[in-house]
């Protein structure tokens, strides 16, 4: 029943994973002899890994054209059978998975080569390098999973690279016992505890957190098996077999389809309400990798890594696995659920922008930036527009992986400095950082002509429309959307100003800046060039084929079929519009849908909504990018408006604390959870060896103390007792004894006595 | 290799070396060492060997079976399925290292590798024992041992942790006793009729099957050739009532019925039934514990209340709140090698116990109690979980673990459903061996630095990199990390549980609760897990190192040598499993439907045919024309 697979997509993804698992355990096994060699075979490894990745995804794309996402393919091996089940492990094969390796492979291959330069005399460099490669193993592993439980695993194994880049320079103490620290003192936001901020500290809690995340992954993963094996069990149903691993995003997608969470009642729910649950179950997983609200305070501590670790985190692993994973699993989403990661992304795109505000370190902007632009693709996919968050993870991940790099070359020709208090005008000591970040800033705040423009601008259209569909609280994200656009402008600039406009803060920082070297910035060169809206526009086709227009369709799955998904066409369709398309769009239709066409009158409204939601969205975005921009170049290069006196009309001095306190986020969890729960933890603590341990014990004292009122008794009583008929027969004996003195005369007086007095009885008896 | 009596020398192997060390002058420590090492290897080696070549197809290898007291229908009866395979490989393992672990004992050394032989003898023997006459010695030939060595050789509070251990799970071993002889005087003709009793005699006809293919040639036996016959297939004393037929036409008439069942399956049922403590007799008797008392005015079925007995024993050894608390005592007190005996084979002697007696013996009652044993394994997951977070004692921490990681063996074997108890079964297997790196891991630090607590160390991955790479791998073995062991059980845990329907019984399970709610408390499990052994790595490893410890000395070999080959399994079980699955699969499934068909249950996994007696004589030959049950399946 398996179409025959070309060994291609079999080799490829295996050999593109393979070679970064490789390269990290020859680089531990045999470190000792590479030593600095180490950085060549990883970076060696992940450029082939990249060349194979571009490879695929041109297979791909000839082999399959614009089905890529309809018809993927899947390869799958037996991992471990269970009775009438196997679990698979295995690739699927899609535009999506394909281009996504590409990114990962590239980045990575860029941030090593950077990385030469930037962990150059670090005790570790060796391992440095090992962690990463296994950082990107776990990622493609992910990328190329075609199954759910295989992502579970390889989303855990990401985890632990992040552990591993995060807690990099484990020996260091606390940030507050630093001895730098009153220099640094100000670069730290408020709302972090920074006498806990540690690299050791901060791993631990990404990791925590993550799981906490993972706890909601694996529910979902349990709902989603639960539901196939009773499906499988369904008087008549072949369709579904559980021999080809049941949790398969393809077997998912077509089950879902198809209906059978209707057929199956788990926790006394079935259909629509229990796929929503599920969805926003497995949802919970990406919101902590993804660090989505209220999960995200672990991504600005990571920051306690290299900074080119966190690059890669930030852009194309980790953070960037959520994202990807509600992208698999979007066809498996209800309204409800899509509803659901539409708000979290608003609310965390929104939360993050005004924590970025605020911040002065220059690499806190970026990791709340980080956030917020998460926040804005899982906006996007609840939005339904699967295309636009997709291509959003994309260029998000080229512009962001290139701002940290800038970043961290600011922060290496400072001398180690974040604090943006102490830069300015640093754009003559490095122009060609300046240049990219500049590349980076107008990318990430959507200016036209650049690649965030398009990704960002897709996704508004997108929650628009849906907005304008649906109504009511589906406003919501639209909004947040709207309004973050304005602060990212605004607070991207705010860091270019302060960074590399302006006179020098610091005459003495700013004479030893110098630019980094050109195997930095060759990296970072061509990582700007990347960002330029050209390569992703509508106009510029990858591969040429002669497809029909695309659609980009908003959809909840069609089993579903209250509310259809929203079609919406679109002009300018580009190659991402082709290869980048959720599933959803493509399956059979339900016989339901079938039967009933879509009322031309919707249809009709619908195409209107759409033409409406493009340009209102293309304007108002556009509004807010020139208003943030403009506030800042007020702020900090007109200086018309001084910061300081802006704080002094009391709700801007409101917002302001709110913010730099992190909405009270890290201090609710530090101050309010961690001792909430280390006071249960000690409850229970208690509980065991006072209650649970003394109640045992004093069954001990109990038997003890009934021993020994059993052993008085034996003494006291029983052998009293015994005694005393010792001490009877000894007295007696003692009595009798005194009569025995020996003596002739005292027997004959007693003898003679005892007559008498019988004699006497007689005659008184007797008269 | 079934006629050899493997697993005789698996279990008897290291009592062996036990007498030849009572042979050796105490002074020489060396030869004592020597010695214990070879005899603990001969399970490792067994072990290891079934490791590779035994796939479990649901049925019993390796059997062997000698009469022991006749008079009360004692058999020395061990043999091996898919129940007993993984703890078997991981009982051969674990006493080797353990074995190994000890060389830096240095009080009286004699004693301590004679008592620690004699230790792995009555484990060994528990895994194997089919009879369970021979199981409760074995469990309690394993008490001595261990509280001696836990009193002599332990910690300051040594002989309080001793007692405590050992006076609490000889409560237990009381009640199992009470099961014990309940079901012997049961076993007889105590049950119903109908297919259970069918099904028991054709397994007492199996048993009888050699003894029939060796007179078969002889038309008209005498009682001597008879009396052979029976000798030769041990079955020379087989129980009272046949002692009484000791005439020849008596032997010849009980004979004849067997012949006659043999070649008539409809005879079958006129089969004389015997007391016996054979754990597959007493299965395919499940009936065993009929009739009801009143209690408080309710009435009880006895079933139930001697299932309450053995789970009340078991719990004690698993240990199930409430009655662990023996464990972060002995754990704390014991000497390192014990330490990792216990935390790695003691625990699983519990669920062992479930798995091997309590579950078949007892489908209805098990099915019955289903959601209170689960309840209180998510408690254990939860609760344990909590209290391993408050401690700052790293043994504690790890002792405090094992009861949080036992919780999922239970919440995967409450929930009745193939994928959940295999993963019980695999928990077992990998809490044993990852919980053993950890007692190990600790050791080594407190030989280096005489103290355990937790915020006393600190930033030791500079200072130790090896040490800290090994107990990093055993860390998140721990805790379930894909890739490492701990995972695969864990997740099959959590999917079997899921799926489960136990809570939804009506009448037949006594609270209804849904194992999903449950299973999504357990869940959380895994966030806790992570905090307290992250938190527990940061302040031993990271951070700036403490000056104290700058010149400590990295792991040496022999601990390399103990570790490694636990550091080898752990990774390659949780890159493929598949070969400890193989190990278990078939007879966890079968269990698993067995109960489900006892109760008339219908699972929400795929429903196969349930094989009933799934015994298999040493030479399958010989029992000519019998069902061999379930073969047509």
């Amino acid at each position: 029943m398996q179409p025959v697979i070309d060994p291609i997509y079999t080799i490829l993804p295996a050999a593109i994973l393979g070679l970064p698992l490789l390269a990290f355990v020859v680089i531990m096994c045999f470190g000792k002899h590479l030593d600095k060699r180490a950085d060549k075979i990883a970076i060696l490894a992940m450029l082939v890994s990249f060349c194979l990745s571009v490879a695929l995804y041109a297979n791909v794309i000839a082999d399959r054209g614009s089905h890529a996402a309809a018809d993927p393919i899947v390869v799958s091996f037996s991992w471990l059978t269970l009775g009438s089940m196997d679990l698979t492990m295995g690739f699927l094969i899609d535009g999506l998975s394909a281009f996504m390796s590409m990114i990962v492979t590239g980045l990575a291959t860029l941030v090593l080569v950077y990385s030469i330069f930037y962990m150059d005399g670090d005790t570790m460099y060796r391992r440095y390098f090992g962690y990463m490669c296994f950082f990107c193993f776990a990622m493609l592993g992910i990328v190329l999973s075609n199954n759910l439980l295989m992502t579970f695993v390889f989303w855990e194994l990401v985890g632990l690279g992040s552990y591993f880049l995060i807690g990099f320079w484990f020996y260091k103490p606390p940030v507050a016992k630093d001895h730098h620290y009153q220099e640094l003192k100000a670069s730290y936001a408020t709302g972090i505890d920074e006498r806990l901020l540690s690299p050791a500290h901060a791993q631990k809690k990404g990791f925590v957190m993550n799981r906490v995340g993972d706890f909601g992954f694996i529910i979902g993963l349990c709902i989603f098996l639960a539901v196939m094996i009773r499906a499988a069990d369904l008087p008549g149903n072949q369709q579904f077999d559980l021999r080809h691993g049941p949790l398969n995003f393809t077997t998912l997608y077509a089950a879902v389809h198809a209906g059978v969470f209707d057929h199956v009642k788990l926790m006394g729910m079935t259909g629509s309400t229990l796929l929503t649950l599920a969805g926003i179950f497995t949802f919970m997983g990406a919101m902590g990798k993804s660090a989505q609200f209220p999960l995200h305070t672990w991504l600005p501590d990571a920051m306690q890594g290299p900074t080119t670790g966190s690059s890669i985190i930030h852009a194309a692993t980790m953070v960037a696995a959520g994202v990807y994973m509600t992208a698999r699993i979007h066809p498996l989403l209800t309204t409800g659920s899509l509803f659901f990661v539409a708000i979290i992304g608003g609310i965390t795109a929104f939360l993050a922008a005004t924590m970025a505000l605020v911040q002065w370190d220059i690499k806190a902007v970026l990791a709340y930036s980080t956030i917020s632009q998460l926040g804005y693709m899982m906006l996007g996919l609840g939005a339904g527009a699967y295309t636009a968050g997709v291509a959003h993870l994309f260029t998000h991940a080229i512009f962001k992986c290139m701002l940290f790099l800038c970043a961290g070359s600011v922060i290496h020709a400072c001398h180690h400095l974040q604090d943006m208090n102490r830069m300015g005008g640093l754009r003559h000591k490095l122009p060609l950082t300046y240049i990219a970040m500049l590349t980076g800033t107008l990318a990430i705040s959507g200016v036209p002509l650049f690649s965030g423009f398009y990704s960002k601008d897709m996704i508004l259209v997108g929650s628009l429309a849906r907005a304008l569909e649906y109504g009511g609280l589906h406003w919501l994200p639209f909004l947040l959307g709207i309004v973050t656009a304005g602060l990212t402008a605004f607070y991207m600039f705010r860091l270019i100003f302060m960074t590399f406009h302006g006179e020098p803060r610091d005459k003495d920082v700013y004479e030893h800046a110098h630019e980094s070297p050109p195997i930095a910035t060759v990296p970072l060169m061509i990582l700007a060039v990347l960002c330029l809206g050209f390569w992703w526009s509508g106009k510029l086709n990858l591969v040429i084929a002669d497809v029909p227009l695309p659609v980009l369709s908003a959809s909840a799955p069609k089993f579903e079929p209250a509310k259809g998904g929203v079609e919406v066409v679109r002009e300018s369709a580009g190659w991402l519009d082709r290869y980048m398309v959720s599933p959803a769009t493509i399956l059979p239709e339900t016989p339901e849908a079938a039967v009933t066409p879509p009322d031309p009158e919707i249809l009709e409204k619908q195409e209107h909504n759409h033409h409406l939601a493009h340009w209102v969205a293309m304007g108002a975005s556009l509004f807010m990018v020139i208003a943030g921009f403009g506030v800042a170049f007020m702020m900090y290069i007109v200086r018309s408006v001084q910061p300081d006196n802006l704080l002094k009309i009391a709700p801007l001095s409101l917002a302001y604390s709110l913010f730099s306190q992190l909405w009270f986020f890290d201090r609710l969890y530090q101050d309010g959870c961690v001792p909430a729960w280390k006071a249960v933890n000690s409850a229970c603590s208690w509980f065991d060896s006072n209650v649970v341990d003394a109640t045992v014990d004093s069954t001990a004292i109990v038997v003890r103390t009934w021993a020994q009122g059993a052993r008085n008794f034996d003494n006291w009583v029983v052998d009293k007792m015994v005694d005393a008929f010792g001490w009877t027969a000894w007295l007696t004996g003692s009595l009798s004894r005194a009569a025995q003195v020996g003596k002739i005369q005292f027997y004959v007086c007693v003898t003679f006595g005892i007559a008498a007095l019988l004699l006497l009885g007689l005659m008184l008896a007797f008269p | 290799m079934d006629g050899l009596p493997l697993l005789s020398l698996y279990i008897f192997a290291p009592v062996i070396g036990m007498l030849a060390i009572f042979c050796v002058p105490s002074k020489r420590a060396d030869i004592i060492k020597t010695i214990a090492a070879a005899s603990a290897a001969v399970p490792l080696f067994i072990g290891a060997y079934l490791f590779f070549a035994f796939k479990d197809d649901g049925k019993l290898h390796y059997y062997e079976s000698i009469p022991w007291i006749g008079g009360l229908n004692v058999f020395y009866k061990v043999g091996m399925d898919g129940i007993s395979a993984p703890m078997i490989v991981l009982s051969g393992l674990v006493g080797f290292i353990a074995v190994v672990a000890s060389w830096g004992i240095e009080k009286q050394i004699k004693g301590y590798f004679a008592l620690i032989l004699m230790l792995l003898t009555g484990m060994n023997g528990v895994f194997c024992a089919l009879d369970f006459f021979l199981f409760y010695v074995f469990w309690e030939l394993m008490l001595l041992p261990m509280y001696f060595l836990i009193g002599i050789w332990g910690g300051p509070k040594r002989v309080y942790a001793a007692i405590k251990f050992f006076l609490y799970t000889m409560a237990g071993s009381v009640l199992m006793l009470v099961v014990l002889l309940a079901g012997w005087y049961w076993s007889d003709a105590n049950y119903t009729a109908g297919e259970r009793a069918h099904d028991a005699r054709k397994a007492v006809l199996v048993d009888y099957a050699p003894v029939l293919a060796s007179l078969s040639a002889n038309p008209n036996p005498n009682e001597l050739a008879i009396e052979k016959a029976l000798k030769d297939a041990r079955l020379d004393q087989p129980s009272p009532q046949f002692l009484e037929q000791k005439n020849l036409k008596g032997l010849q008439a009980y004979i004849q019925k067997f012949q006659e069942a043999n070649n008539n399956p409809a005879a079958v049922d006129s089969l004389p039934l015997e007391r016996t403590f054979d754990l597959r007799q007493w299965k395919t008797r499940y009936q065993l514990f009929l009739g009801n008392f009143t209690l408080f005015g309710r009435e009880f079925g006895f079933a139930a209340l001697m299932f309450v007995f053995l789970y009340i024993a078991f719990a004690i050894k698993v240990p199930i709140f409430p009655f662990h608390t023996w464990l972060p005592w002995a754990h704390v007190e014991a000497p390192t090698a014990i330490s990792v005996i216990l935390a790695g084979i003691l625990l699983k002697m519990g669920v062992y116990g479930f798995f091997r007696i309590g579950f078949p013996i007892f489908p209805t009652a098990a099915v019955y109690f289903a959601v209170p044993i689960a309840m209180l394994g998510v408690l254990n997951i939860i609760y344990g979980a909590c209290c391993a977070m408050a401690q700052d004692d790293l043994k504690k921490i790890v002792a405090y673990s094992s009861v949080s990681h036992m919780g999922y063996c239970m919440l995967g074997l409450a929930a009745m459903t193939e994928t959940g108890m295999t993963g019980s079964m695999l928990q077992m297997f990998n809490h044993g061996t990852s919980t053993s790196m950890m007692f190990l891991l600790v050791g080594v630090i407190y030989d280096r630095a005489h103290h355990r607590d937790v915020n006393k160390f600190g930033g030791l991955a500079a200072q130790l990199p090896m040490y800290t790479f090994i107990f990093t791998i055993a860390l998140f073995a721990s805790m379930g990390l894909p890739g490492l062991s701990g995972f695969i059980s864990e997740i099959l845990v959590f999917l079997g549980a899921f799926n489960s329907n136990m809570g939804e019984q009506g009448s037949k399970s006594m609270l209804q609760l849904s194992f999903q709610s449950m299973t999504i408390v357990s869940a959380f499990g895994v966030v806790l897990t992570a905090a307290y052994l992250l938190w527990m790595m940061q302040r031993v490893f990271f951070g700036p190192l403490n000056e104290k410890y700058k010149g400590c000395q990295d792991v040496n070999s022999r601990e390399i040598f103990t570790l490694a080959p636990l550091v080898v399994i752990v990774i390659a079980l949780g890159v493929y499993p598949k070969p400890l699955i193989d190990l278990t699969q078939k007879s966890v499934a079968d269990e698993s439907r067995f109960i489900l068909k006892c109760n008339d249950i219908k699972g929400p996994e795929r429903s196969a045919p349930v094989e009933t007696v799934r015994i298999v004589s040493p030479d399958p030959t010989h029992v000519a024309g019998t069902p061999v049950n379930g073969e047509a399946h």
